[in-house]
């Protein structure tokens, strides 16, 4: 184990400390919820979370960051390179076996089943990038 | 999984958190961080920093190179175990070897298998402080 540490690229030891200090953030902090103009309604790259402006003014943002808060909390307990790596598989196995990339993904059936106790105790905003130039525009 | 995290009590979370936040400085900076200054041990490690007397290390010797790669070893045990495991994996170590031979070393794993990098890496510290 020693030489295996020694021995591996900077580049590697840098993803794995950056993989380590995200997990750490999300253990001791809120998730970090950036609005941005897009076509999906959220995508997860732990711990920033991006959610489309579109959900974000409406009702369906309460679901959504529940969801996304599961996520969350599936990469802090797996840290988050692992958490992807398990998302490739559970994907894999859903394609395979349902046709879908996640109606039988096991991570995002996990999020579904605990919807009701997923409410992030706080988040943190990381504002509407796109209206304030779209203001300074006007 | 979702309710074991969400159950966590607050300070369990804050320990696996700073744990983790400062396993990750490890494995960024890579290497530990070396202060020389005169204390009265002679070297001696903890988590990412090292500590020398100018004494041996100001000596280009084959001593000095040992020393270095010896406590380098233990700054990646720290790197691999996280410092909240090999803190007191260390210390359960260091009583097992006190117990059976009477020093903290000579039946401590973690010392024998720094003792046996140190003489096979070489460690020439980037991040030095003088005191």
């Amino acid at each position: 184990m020693i030489e295996f540490f020694v021995l591996l690229p900077y580049i590697v030891k840098l993803m794995i400390g950056l993989n380590y200090a995200a997990a750490g953030y999300m253990y001791v902090a809120p998730p970090l919820v950036v609005i941005v103009e897009m076509k999906t309604d959220a995508i997860n790259m732990s711990p920033f979370i991006f959610i489309s402006s579109q959900v974000y003014y409406s009702d369906e943002f309460d679901t959504v960051m529940r969801y996304e808060y599961g996520k969350y909390l599936q990469s802090a307990f797996y840290t988050p390179i692992v958490r992807g790596v398990i998302n490739i598989v559970a994907s894999t196995w859903s394609l395979l076996t349902s046709g879908s990339l996640t109606s039988n993904n096991f991570l995002l059936s996990n999020i579904k089943s605990k919807l009701d106790i997923l409410a992030p105790p706080k988040i943190i905003v990381l504002g509407d990038l796109k209206k304030p130039f779209t203001r300074s525009l006007k | 999984m979702i309710e074991f995290m969400i159950n966590l009590p607050t300070w369990i979370k804050l320990i696996l958190g700073l744990n983790l936040l400062w396993t990750s400085t490890f494995w960024v900076m890579s290497e530990p961080i070396v202060i020389v200054a005169d204390t009265e041990y002679g070297a001696f490690n903890f988590a990412n920093i090292v500590v020398l007397t100018s004494e041996i290390y100001d000596n280009r010797d084959d001593w000095r190179a040992y020393v270095l790669a010896h406590e380098y070893t233990h700054f990646i045990q720290s790197a691999l175990h996280t410092p909240l495991i090999n803190g007191p994996m260390y210390s359960i170590f260091t009583l097992y070897s006190k117990y059976k031979t009477g020093n903290q070393w000579d039946a401590n794993p973690l010392e024998n298998q720094a003792t046996y990098w140190g003489h096979r890496l070489t460690f020439e510290p980037k991040f030095v402080l003088r005191f």
